[in-house]
Protein backbone atom coordinates (compact mmCIF):
# COMPACT_ATOMS: atom_id res chain seq x y z
CA UNK A 1 0.00 0.00 0.00
CA UNK A 2 1.12 3.30 -0.94
CA UNK A 3 -0.31 7.08 -1.26
CA UNK A 4 -2.11 7.55 -4.39
CA UNK A 5 -0.76 10.54 -4.92
CA UNK A 6 2.95 8.61 -4.82
CA UNK A 7 1.73 5.80 -7.60
CA UNK A 8 0.56 8.39 -9.76
CA UNK A 9 4.24 10.48 -9.41
CA UNK A 10 5.86 6.78 -10.26
CA UNK A 11 3.57 6.08 -12.82
CA UNK A 12 3.87 9.41 -15.00
CA UNK A 13 7.74 9.83 -13.88
CA UNK A 14 8.44 6.65 -16.21
CA UNK A 15 6.04 7.48 -18.79
CA UNK A 16 7.73 10.92 -19.45
CA UNK A 17 11.18 9.44 -19.90
CA UNK A 18 10.50 6.63 -22.07
CA UNK A 19 8.59 9.78 -24.00
CA UNK A 20 11.64 11.51 -23.90
CA UNK A 21 14.10 8.15 -24.88
CA UNK A 22 11.09 7.61 -27.75
CA UNK A 23 11.54 11.43 -29.28
CA UNK A 24 15.48 11.25 -29.42
CA UNK A 25 14.59 7.73 -31.52
CA UNK A 26 11.90 9.32 -33.60
CA UNK A 27 14.19 12.29 -34.22
CA UNK A 28 17.29 9.79 -35.06
CA UNK A 29 14.88 8.04 -37.79
CA UNK A 30 14.18 11.33 -39.22
CA UNK A 31 17.44 12.40 -39.54
CA UNK A 32 19.06 9.25 -41.46
CA UNK A 33 15.76 9.53 -43.90
CA UNK A 34 17.20 13.48 -44.28
CA UNK A 35 20.83 12.42 -44.64
CA UNK A 36 20.25 9.89 -46.75
CA UNK A 37 18.14 11.25 -49.55
CA UNK A 38 19.04 13.54 -51.81
CA UNK A 39 16.32 16.10 -51.46
CA UNK A 40 15.09 16.72 -47.85
CA UNK A 41 11.31 15.42 -47.38
CA UNK A 42 9.65 17.77 -45.34
CA UNK A 43 6.93 15.19 -45.33
CA UNK A 44 8.98 12.69 -43.12
CA UNK A 45 9.31 15.47 -40.56
CA UNK A 46 5.30 16.25 -40.33
CA UNK A 47 5.23 12.53 -39.75
CA UNK A 48 7.61 13.07 -36.91
CA UNK A 49 6.02 15.54 -35.08
CA UNK A 50 2.29 13.87 -36.09
CA UNK A 51 3.71 10.61 -34.09
CA UNK A 52 4.29 12.70 -30.71
CA UNK A 53 0.96 14.33 -30.77
CA UNK A 54 1.91 18.27 -30.94
CA UNK A 55 0.74 18.62 -34.83
CA UNK A 56 -1.86 21.25 -33.70
CA UNK A 57 0.31 23.57 -31.67
CA UNK A 58 3.66 23.12 -33.76
CA UNK A 59 1.59 24.13 -36.90
CA UNK A 60 0.37 27.47 -34.60
CA UNK A 61 4.00 28.20 -34.00
CA UNK A 62 5.54 27.67 -37.45
CA UNK A 63 4.34 27.42 -41.36
CA UNK A 64 6.27 24.69 -42.65
CA UNK A 65 8.00 21.56 -41.33
CA UNK A 66 11.53 22.62 -41.57
CA UNK A 67 14.04 20.40 -40.15
CA UNK A 68 15.62 22.83 -37.93
CA UNK A 69 12.30 23.60 -36.74
CA UNK A 70 11.03 20.31 -35.74
CA UNK A 71 14.62 19.37 -34.03
CA UNK A 72 14.12 22.43 -31.72
CA UNK A 73 10.33 22.18 -31.24
CA UNK A 74 10.58 18.32 -29.96
CA UNK A 75 14.30 18.70 -27.80
CA UNK A 76 13.64 22.19 -26.42
CA UNK A 77 10.58 23.98 -27.01
CA UNK A 78 8.98 24.75 -23.43
CA UNK A 79 5.67 25.23 -24.67
CA UNK A 80 5.89 21.69 -25.93
CA UNK A 81 4.81 19.39 -23.23
CA UNK A 82 6.29 16.67 -25.15
CA UNK A 83 9.52 18.57 -25.91
CA UNK A 84 12.80 16.05 -24.52
CA UNK A 85 13.40 19.18 -22.46
CA UNK A 86 10.02 19.55 -21.32
CA UNK A 87 10.01 15.73 -20.18
CA UNK A 88 12.94 15.63 -18.35
CA UNK A 89 11.76 18.60 -16.26
CA UNK A 90 8.31 16.56 -15.37
CA UNK A 91 10.16 13.12 -15.05
CA UNK A 92 12.34 14.87 -12.31
CA UNK A 93 9.31 16.97 -10.59
CA UNK A 94 7.83 13.76 -10.46
CA UNK A 95 10.62 11.92 -8.76
CA UNK A 96 11.15 14.79 -6.36
CA UNK A 97 7.82 14.46 -4.70
CA UNK A 98 8.14 10.57 -4.60
CA UNK A 99 12.12 10.94 -3.83
CA UNK A 100 11.21 8.96 -1.27
CA UNK A 101 10.05 5.68 -2.59
CA UNK A 102 13.14 6.06 -5.25
CA UNK A 103 16.45 4.31 -4.18
CA UNK A 104 19.34 6.63 -4.01
CA UNK A 105 20.86 5.88 -7.45
CA UNK A 106 17.59 5.99 -8.84
CA UNK A 107 17.03 9.35 -7.91
CA UNK A 108 20.91 10.39 -8.41
CA UNK A 109 20.08 9.40 -12.03
CA UNK A 110 17.23 10.71 -12.54
CA UNK A 111 19.13 13.97 -11.85
CA UNK A 112 22.01 13.50 -13.42
CA UNK A 113 19.84 13.31 -16.50
CA UNK A 114 18.13 16.87 -16.16
CA UNK A 115 21.61 18.44 -15.51
CA UNK A 116 23.26 17.10 -18.42
CA UNK A 117 19.88 17.61 -20.76
CA UNK A 118 19.23 20.63 -19.47
CA UNK A 119 22.68 22.03 -19.82
CA UNK A 120 23.10 20.12 -23.38
CA UNK A 121 19.86 21.48 -24.58
CA UNK A 122 20.45 25.13 -23.04
CA UNK A 123 21.09 26.20 -26.61
CA UNK A 124 19.95 25.38 -29.99
CA UNK A 125 21.63 21.94 -31.23
CA UNK A 126 23.61 22.18 -34.20
CA UNK A 127 23.65 19.71 -36.84
CA UNK A 128 26.50 18.29 -36.29
CA UNK A 129 26.29 17.93 -32.41
CA UNK A 130 23.02 16.58 -32.93
CA UNK A 131 23.79 12.46 -33.41
CA UNK A 132 25.89 12.92 -30.02
CA UNK A 133 23.27 14.81 -28.46
CA UNK A 134 19.90 12.02 -29.19
CA UNK A 135 22.95 9.46 -28.02
CA UNK A 136 22.95 11.20 -24.78
CA UNK A 137 19.14 11.39 -24.28
CA UNK A 138 18.98 7.94 -24.75
CA UNK A 139 22.08 6.60 -22.34
CA UNK A 140 20.92 9.57 -19.59
CA UNK A 141 17.31 7.77 -19.92
CA UNK A 142 18.73 3.87 -19.69
CA UNK A 143 20.91 5.02 -16.65
CA UNK A 144 17.82 6.15 -14.97
CA UNK A 145 16.02 2.29 -15.94
CA UNK A 146 18.88 0.39 -14.92
CA UNK A 147 19.38 1.89 -11.93
CA UNK A 148 16.02 1.42 -11.37
CA UNK A 149 16.11 -2.53 -12.67
CA UNK A 150 19.08 -2.73 -10.56
CA UNK A 151 18.75 -1.29 -7.21
CA UNK A 152 15.05 -1.32 -6.55
CA UNK A 153 12.96 -3.47 -4.63
CA UNK A 154 10.35 -5.57 -6.52
CA UNK A 155 7.04 -4.21 -4.88
CA UNK A 156 4.51 -2.11 -6.34
CA UNK A 157 6.48 0.99 -6.10
CA UNK A 158 8.32 -0.85 -9.30
CA UNK A 159 5.79 -2.32 -10.78
CA UNK A 160 3.72 1.12 -10.98
CA UNK A 161 6.87 2.73 -12.14
CA UNK A 162 6.69 -0.20 -14.96
CA UNK A 163 3.40 -0.19 -15.98
CA UNK A 164 3.80 3.56 -16.74
CA UNK A 165 7.18 2.76 -18.80
CA UNK A 166 5.38 -0.47 -20.46
CA UNK A 167 2.10 1.90 -21.51
CA UNK A 168 3.69 4.81 -22.80
CA UNK A 169 6.15 2.22 -25.04
CA UNK A 170 2.80 0.22 -26.18
CA UNK A 171 1.34 3.81 -27.28
CA UNK A 172 4.37 4.79 -28.85
CA UNK A 173 4.91 1.79 -31.07
CA UNK A 174 1.17 1.87 -31.83
CA UNK A 175 1.68 5.60 -33.17
CA UNK A 176 4.97 5.10 -35.22
CA UNK A 177 3.06 1.97 -36.73
CA UNK A 178 0.15 4.23 -37.43
CA UNK A 179 1.74 7.21 -38.92
CA UNK A 180 3.18 5.07 -41.54
CA UNK A 181 0.59 2.19 -42.29
CA UNK A 182 -0.18 3.56 -45.47
CA UNK A 183 3.82 2.28 -46.69
CA UNK A 184 2.48 -0.74 -44.84
CA UNK A 185 -0.84 -1.21 -46.02
CA UNK A 186 -0.89 -1.11 -49.75
CA UNK A 187 1.46 -3.76 -50.41
CA UNK A 188 0.61 -6.60 -48.11
CA UNK A 189 -0.33 -9.00 -51.26
CA UNK A 190 1.35 -6.99 -53.46
CA UNK A 191 4.52 -9.27 -52.53
CA UNK A 192 7.88 -8.10 -54.56
CA UNK A 193 6.47 -4.59 -54.87
CA UNK A 194 9.60 -2.08 -54.66
CA UNK A 195 9.07 0.18 -51.96
CA UNK A 196 11.14 2.55 -50.34
CA UNK A 197 13.37 0.58 -48.21
CA UNK A 198 14.55 3.31 -46.43
CA UNK A 199 10.96 4.08 -44.99
CA UNK A 200 10.73 0.27 -43.74
CA UNK A 201 14.16 1.34 -42.02
CA UNK A 202 12.59 4.39 -40.68
CA UNK A 203 9.88 2.28 -38.59
CA UNK A 204 12.58 -0.24 -37.53
CA UNK A 205 15.02 1.95 -36.53
CA UNK A 206 12.07 4.63 -34.43
CA UNK A 207 11.96 1.59 -32.29
CA UNK A 208 15.86 0.56 -32.09
CA UNK A 209 14.82 -2.80 -33.89
CA UNK A 210 16.46 -2.86 -37.17
CA UNK A 211 19.37 -5.64 -35.68
CA UNK A 212 16.69 -7.58 -33.85
CA UNK A 213 15.05 -7.82 -36.98
CA UNK A 214 17.99 -8.65 -39.16
CA UNK A 215 18.26 -12.08 -37.19
CA UNK A 216 14.36 -13.37 -37.28
CA UNK A 217 13.99 -12.08 -41.27
CA UNK A 218 17.45 -12.00 -43.01
CA UNK A 219 15.58 -11.54 -46.45
CA UNK A 220 13.86 -8.64 -47.77
CA UNK A 221 12.30 -6.61 -45.73
CA UNK A 222 8.51 -7.02 -46.20
CA UNK A 223 5.67 -5.14 -44.75
CA UNK A 224 4.21 -8.52 -43.43
CA UNK A 225 7.36 -9.03 -41.28
CA UNK A 226 7.56 -5.34 -39.83
CA UNK A 227 4.12 -5.64 -38.99
CA UNK A 228 4.03 -8.92 -37.24
CA UNK A 229 7.28 -8.10 -35.47
CA UNK A 230 6.43 -4.76 -34.18
CA UNK A 231 2.95 -6.08 -33.03
CA UNK A 232 3.09 -9.83 -32.46
CA UNK A 233 6.41 -11.04 -31.36
CA UNK A 234 6.70 -11.55 -27.60
CA UNK A 235 10.53 -11.37 -27.86
CA UNK A 236 10.87 -7.75 -29.34
CA UNK A 237 11.31 -5.05 -26.07
CA UNK A 238 9.19 -2.54 -28.00
CA UNK A 239 6.29 -4.47 -29.77
CA UNK A 240 2.99 -4.55 -28.55
CA UNK A 241 2.34 -8.42 -27.77
CA UNK A 242 5.15 -7.94 -24.84
CA UNK A 243 4.30 -4.57 -23.51
CA UNK A 244 0.91 -5.59 -23.12
CA UNK A 245 2.53 -8.85 -21.53
CA UNK A 246 4.59 -6.67 -18.91
CA UNK A 247 1.69 -4.32 -18.24
CA UNK A 248 -0.45 -7.89 -17.49
CA UNK A 249 2.19 -9.06 -15.08
CA UNK A 250 2.72 -5.85 -13.47
CA UNK A 251 -0.72 -5.97 -12.67
CA UNK A 252 -0.99 -9.51 -11.62
CA UNK A 253 1.92 -8.32 -9.16
CA UNK A 254 -0.14 -5.56 -7.49
CA UNK A 255 -3.56 -7.96 -7.84
CA UNK A 256 -1.24 -10.64 -5.69
CA UNK A 257 0.84 -7.85 -3.26
CA UNK A 258 -2.96 -6.11 -2.70
CA UNK A 259 -4.99 -9.69 -2.79
CA UNK A 260 -7.66 -7.60 -5.02
CA UNK A 261 -8.38 -7.33 -8.56
CA UNK A 262 -9.56 -4.14 -10.56
CA UNK A 263 -11.19 -3.41 -13.69
CA UNK A 264 -8.02 -2.38 -14.83
CA UNK A 265 -7.32 -6.19 -14.95
CA UNK A 266 -10.44 -6.89 -17.27
CA UNK A 267 -9.28 -3.82 -20.10
CA UNK A 268 -5.58 -5.49 -19.71
CA UNK A 269 -7.05 -8.85 -20.22
CA UNK A 270 -8.90 -7.53 -23.23
CA UNK A 271 -5.91 -5.80 -24.74
CA UNK A 272 -4.03 -8.86 -24.77
CA UNK A 273 -6.93 -10.85 -26.52
CA UNK A 274 -6.66 -8.18 -29.08
CA UNK A 275 -3.99 -9.94 -30.02
CA UNK A 276 -3.45 -13.32 -28.61
CA UNK A 277 -3.76 -16.08 -31.76
CA UNK A 278 -4.18 -13.27 -34.32
CA UNK A 279 -1.84 -14.16 -37.40
CA UNK A 280 -0.81 -10.45 -39.26
CA UNK A 281 -2.94 -11.16 -42.62
CA UNK A 282 -5.71 -11.29 -40.52
CA UNK A 283 -4.70 -7.89 -38.71
CA UNK A 284 -4.46 -6.66 -42.34
CA UNK A 285 -7.52 -8.04 -43.95
CA UNK A 286 -9.87 -6.49 -41.42
CA UNK A 287 -7.88 -3.18 -41.46
CA UNK A 288 -4.45 -1.71 -40.07
CA UNK A 289 -5.44 1.40 -39.27
CA UNK A 290 -8.40 0.56 -37.31
CA UNK A 291 -6.60 -2.33 -35.57
CA UNK A 292 -3.92 0.48 -34.35
CA UNK A 293 -6.23 3.08 -34.06
CA UNK A 294 -8.51 0.95 -31.41
CA UNK A 295 -5.10 -0.39 -30.00
CA UNK A 296 -3.97 3.30 -29.05
CA UNK A 297 -7.83 3.80 -27.57
CA UNK A 298 -7.73 1.15 -25.36
CA UNK A 299 -4.38 1.55 -24.41
CA UNK A 300 -5.40 5.34 -23.23
CA UNK A 301 -8.50 3.49 -21.73
CA UNK A 302 -6.18 1.15 -19.62
CA UNK A 303 -4.17 4.23 -18.51
CA UNK A 304 -6.86 5.95 -17.20
CA UNK A 305 -8.43 3.03 -15.34
CA UNK A 306 -5.42 2.12 -13.77
CA UNK A 307 -5.38 5.68 -12.66
CA UNK A 308 -8.75 5.44 -11.36
CA UNK A 309 -8.26 2.05 -9.79
CA UNK A 310 -5.15 3.29 -7.45
CA UNK A 311 -6.19 6.40 -7.05
CA UNK A 312 -3.72 8.24 -8.14
CA UNK A 313 -5.82 11.98 -8.01
CA UNK A 314 -8.82 11.24 -6.57
CA UNK B 1 10.09 7.77 11.28
CA UNK B 2 8.34 6.12 8.14
CA UNK B 3 5.40 8.28 8.35
CA UNK B 4 3.73 9.19 5.66
CA UNK B 5 4.15 12.74 4.06
CA UNK B 6 0.83 13.98 2.89
CA UNK B 7 -1.27 17.26 1.60
CA UNK B 8 -4.70 18.30 1.78
CA UNK B 9 -5.54 16.91 -1.34
CA UNK B 10 -4.24 12.88 -0.30
CA UNK B 11 -6.76 13.19 2.94
CA UNK B 12 -10.40 13.19 3.14
CA UNK B 13 -12.95 12.88 5.66
CA UNK B 14 -14.82 9.20 4.85
CA UNK B 15 -17.45 8.02 7.88
CA UNK B 16 -16.76 10.34 10.75
CA UNK B 17 -13.20 9.63 10.53
CA UNK B 18 -9.58 11.33 8.46
CA UNK B 19 -8.86 9.08 5.71
CA UNK B 20 -5.34 8.95 3.53
CA UNK B 21 -5.90 8.12 -0.29
CA UNK B 22 -4.25 5.02 -0.72
CA UNK B 23 -4.02 2.68 -3.87
CA UNK B 24 -5.06 0.40 -1.57
CA UNK B 25 -8.56 3.10 -1.06
CA UNK B 26 -9.20 5.37 1.51
CA UNK B 27 -7.45 3.74 4.52
CA UNK B 28 -8.47 5.53 7.71
CA UNK B 29 -5.29 7.43 10.08
CA UNK B 30 -5.30 8.05 13.71
CA UNK B 31 -2.40 11.12 14.28
CA UNK B 32 -2.13 13.85 11.89
CA UNK B 33 0.98 15.58 12.59
CA UNK B 34 0.02 18.94 10.43
CA UNK B 35 1.95 22.13 9.36
CA UNK B 36 -0.37 23.55 7.86
CA UNK B 37 -1.65 27.52 10.20
CA UNK B 38 -5.11 26.87 12.44
CA UNK B 39 -6.80 29.19 9.55
CA UNK B 40 -6.46 27.02 6.68
CA UNK B 41 -6.75 23.43 7.77
CA UNK B 42 -10.59 23.39 7.17
CA UNK B 43 -12.86 25.16 4.80
CA UNK B 44 -15.76 24.30 6.04
CA UNK B 45 -14.96 25.49 9.32
CA UNK B 46 -12.62 28.06 9.13
CA UNK B 47 -10.97 30.00 6.13
CA UNK B 48 -13.55 28.94 3.32
CA UNK B 49 -10.82 30.08 0.65
CA UNK B 50 -7.99 27.36 1.67
CA UNK B 51 -6.88 24.82 -0.67
CA UNK B 52 -4.79 23.73 1.39
CA UNK B 53 -6.94 21.86 4.21
CA UNK B 54 -9.22 18.73 4.37
CA UNK B 55 -12.97 19.65 4.16
CA UNK B 56 -14.54 18.45 7.43
CA UNK B 57 -11.07 17.71 9.36
CA UNK B 58 -12.31 19.80 12.64
CA UNK B 59 -15.43 17.76 13.03
CA UNK B 60 -14.25 14.42 13.05
CA UNK B 61 -11.34 16.12 15.43
CA UNK B 62 -14.17 17.59 17.90
CA UNK B 63 -15.29 14.51 17.98
CA UNK B 64 -12.67 12.77 19.17
CA UNK B 65 -11.63 10.65 16.14
CA UNK B 66 -8.50 12.35 15.75
CA UNK B 67 -5.66 13.14 16.94
CA UNK B 68 -3.53 16.04 15.43
CA UNK B 69 0.09 16.97 16.84
CA UNK B 70 0.63 20.37 17.03
CA UNK B 71 -3.59 20.84 17.66
CA UNK B 72 -5.80 23.83 16.81
CA UNK B 73 -5.20 26.36 19.24
CA UNK B 74 -1.20 25.43 19.94
CA UNK B 75 0.04 28.34 17.86
CA UNK B 76 -0.18 30.21 21.29
CA UNK B 77 3.20 28.89 21.73
CA UNK B 78 4.48 30.58 18.71
CA UNK B 79 3.50 33.69 20.74
CA UNK B 80 7.56 34.84 22.06
CA UNK B 81 5.72 36.47 25.21
CA UNK B 82 4.85 32.62 26.35
CA UNK B 83 8.77 32.14 26.40
CA UNK B 84 8.93 34.57 29.31
CA UNK B 85 6.96 32.27 31.01
CA UNK B 86 8.55 29.45 30.69
CA UNK B 87 10.16 28.96 34.07
CA UNK B 88 6.85 29.33 36.02
CA UNK B 89 5.03 27.19 33.17
CA UNK B 90 7.78 24.49 34.08
CA UNK B 91 7.37 24.85 37.75
CA UNK B 92 3.87 24.61 37.40
CA UNK B 93 3.56 21.49 35.75
CA UNK B 94 6.81 19.70 37.07
CA UNK B 95 6.94 21.06 40.50
CA UNK B 96 10.45 20.66 39.64
CA UNK B 97 12.88 24.08 38.91
CA UNK B 98 13.54 23.96 35.19
CA UNK B 99 17.19 22.85 33.97
CA UNK B 100 17.94 24.69 31.35
CA UNK B 101 17.79 28.52 31.60
CA UNK B 102 15.85 30.96 30.08
CA UNK B 103 17.58 33.24 27.51
CA UNK B 104 16.97 36.20 29.62
CA UNK B 105 13.95 38.14 27.96
CA UNK B 106 12.47 41.65 28.27
CA UNK B 107 8.73 41.60 27.59
CA UNK B 108 8.42 45.24 26.00
CA UNK B 109 4.73 45.18 27.38
CA UNK B 110 6.36 45.94 30.53
CA UNK B 111 6.89 49.61 31.05
CA UNK B 112 10.73 49.28 32.93
CA UNK B 113 11.56 46.48 30.32
CA UNK B 114 10.52 48.61 27.46
CA UNK B 115 12.73 51.34 28.77
CA UNK B 116 15.64 49.36 29.34
CA UNK B 117 15.22 47.72 25.57
CA UNK B 118 14.84 51.23 24.02
CA UNK B 119 18.19 52.55 25.96
CA UNK B 120 20.27 49.46 24.87
CA UNK B 121 18.56 48.82 21.06
CA UNK B 122 22.45 48.28 19.84
CA UNK B 123 22.87 45.74 21.61
CA UNK B 124 19.56 43.47 21.93
CA UNK B 125 17.26 41.58 19.22
CA UNK B 126 14.25 42.69 19.52
CA UNK B 127 11.34 40.64 17.68
CA UNK B 128 7.82 40.89 17.14
CA UNK B 129 5.92 38.26 19.67
CA UNK B 130 3.59 36.98 16.28
CA UNK B 131 6.72 36.66 14.09
CA UNK B 132 8.35 34.17 12.68
CA UNK B 133 11.14 33.37 9.76
CA UNK B 134 12.99 36.51 10.68
CA UNK B 135 10.58 39.04 9.57
CA UNK B 136 9.75 42.11 11.67
CA UNK B 137 12.90 42.24 13.92
CA UNK B 138 15.55 44.26 14.92
CA UNK B 139 19.41 42.91 15.17
CA UNK B 140 20.37 45.97 16.97
CA UNK B 141 24.54 45.57 16.87
CA UNK B 142 24.33 45.19 12.67
CA UNK B 143 21.86 47.85 12.43
CA UNK B 144 22.28 51.97 11.40
CA UNK B 145 21.19 54.56 13.91
CA UNK B 146 18.51 55.58 11.48
CA UNK B 147 17.13 51.71 11.54
CA UNK B 148 17.48 52.17 15.54
CA UNK B 149 15.31 55.43 15.64
CA UNK B 150 12.92 53.93 12.94
CA UNK B 151 12.25 50.99 14.66
CA UNK B 152 12.12 52.28 18.42
CA UNK B 153 8.94 54.50 17.00
CA UNK B 154 7.64 51.44 16.19
CA UNK B 155 8.43 50.04 19.54
CA UNK B 156 7.26 52.86 21.59
CA UNK B 157 4.02 52.78 19.37
CA UNK B 158 3.16 48.72 19.94
CA UNK B 159 5.01 47.78 22.82
CA UNK B 160 3.27 44.28 23.38
CA UNK B 161 4.12 43.99 20.06
CA UNK B 162 7.50 43.27 20.84
CA UNK B 163 10.38 41.35 23.33
CA UNK B 164 13.59 41.49 23.11
CA UNK B 165 16.78 39.43 23.83
CA UNK B 166 20.67 39.96 24.25
CA UNK B 167 22.20 39.19 20.41
CA UNK B 168 23.48 35.79 20.44
CA UNK B 169 26.88 34.85 19.07
CA UNK B 170 26.03 32.35 16.24
CA UNK B 171 29.35 30.45 15.76
CA UNK B 172 30.06 30.24 12.05
CA UNK B 173 31.32 27.90 9.02
CA UNK B 174 33.02 28.33 6.32
CA UNK B 175 30.83 28.19 3.13
CA UNK B 176 31.68 28.13 -0.43
CA UNK B 177 31.08 32.07 -2.00
CA UNK B 178 31.60 33.37 -5.77
CA UNK B 179 34.64 34.93 -3.98
CA UNK B 180 36.09 31.51 -2.45
CA UNK B 181 35.52 30.30 1.05
CA UNK B 182 34.10 32.67 3.84
CA UNK B 183 32.80 32.35 6.80
CA UNK B 184 28.68 32.82 7.90
CA UNK B 185 26.87 32.64 10.92
CA UNK B 186 24.90 28.99 11.74
CA UNK B 187 22.55 27.70 14.12
CA UNK B 188 21.30 24.05 14.88
CA UNK B 189 17.80 22.60 15.42
CA UNK B 190 17.73 19.17 16.56
CA UNK B 191 14.79 17.01 16.60
CA UNK B 192 13.49 15.71 19.93
CA UNK B 193 10.63 13.17 20.36
CA UNK B 194 9.01 13.16 23.49
CA UNK B 195 7.01 9.72 24.92
CA UNK B 196 5.90 9.74 28.12
CA UNK B 197 8.41 7.46 28.91
CA UNK B 198 11.40 9.02 27.41
CA UNK B 199 13.23 11.47 25.46
CA UNK B 200 14.86 10.74 22.53
CA UNK B 201 17.03 12.50 20.48
CA UNK B 202 17.37 11.90 16.68
CA UNK B 203 20.65 11.37 15.34
CA UNK B 204 20.15 14.75 13.28
CA UNK B 205 19.73 17.79 12.74
CA UNK B 206 18.85 20.87 10.87
CA UNK B 207 22.12 23.01 10.25
CA UNK B 208 20.58 26.85 8.86
CA UNK B 209 23.52 28.99 7.40
CA UNK B 210 22.72 33.02 6.90
CA UNK B 211 24.31 33.64 3.58
CA UNK B 212 25.16 37.11 3.72
CA UNK B 213 27.91 38.38 5.42
CA UNK B 214 27.51 39.21 9.02
CA UNK B 215 23.59 37.98 9.12
CA UNK B 216 22.28 36.38 12.23
CA UNK B 217 19.13 35.91 10.11
CA UNK B 218 19.05 31.99 9.02
CA UNK B 219 15.71 31.41 8.10
CA UNK B 220 14.67 30.09 5.01
CA UNK B 221 11.94 32.30 3.69
CA UNK B 222 14.52 35.00 4.14
CA UNK B 223 17.33 33.21 1.88
CA UNK B 224 18.96 30.87 4.40
CA UNK B 225 20.80 28.08 3.52
CA UNK B 226 21.38 24.60 5.43
CA UNK B 227 24.55 22.42 5.56
CA UNK B 228 25.20 19.06 6.40
CA UNK B 229 24.97 18.16 9.58
CA UNK B 230 27.79 15.73 10.79
CA UNK B 231 26.64 13.51 14.11
CA UNK B 232 29.82 12.17 15.82
CA UNK B 233 29.71 9.10 17.28
CA UNK B 234 31.71 8.21 20.54
CA UNK B 235 33.51 5.52 20.92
Amino acid sequence: MMLGTTAGGLFWMFRFLERCENTARLLEAGLRIALTKSSESSGEWESVVLTTGATDLFEQQHDRYDRSAVIDFLLRNPENPSSVLSLVDAARNNARSVRTALTREVWEATNDCWMVLRATLAHPVSDRDLPKVLGQIRRESALVRGALHGTMLRNDIYDFSQLGMFVERADNTARILDVKYYILLPSVSAVGSRLDTIQWETILRSVSAQRAFRFEFPGAITPRDVAAFLILDPRMPRSLAYCYSKIRDNLEYIAFQYDDRRPSHDVAAKLIGSINGREIENIFDSGLHEFLRSAIGEIATLAHQIEIDYRFTK
Amino acid sequence: MGAPLVHGNDLRVVDGRLAMRTTEDYQPIDVLYRRVDDDFIDPLNFNPTSQLGIPGVFDVYRAGNLTIANAPGTGIADDKAIYTYMPEIVEFYTGERPILKNVPTWRCADPESLSYVVDHLDELVVKEVHGSGGYGMLVGPAASSKEREDFAAKLCSAPANYIAQPTLALSSVPILTESGLAPRHVDLRPFVLVSPDSIHITPGGLTRVALEEGSLVVNSSQGGGTKDTWVLEDY
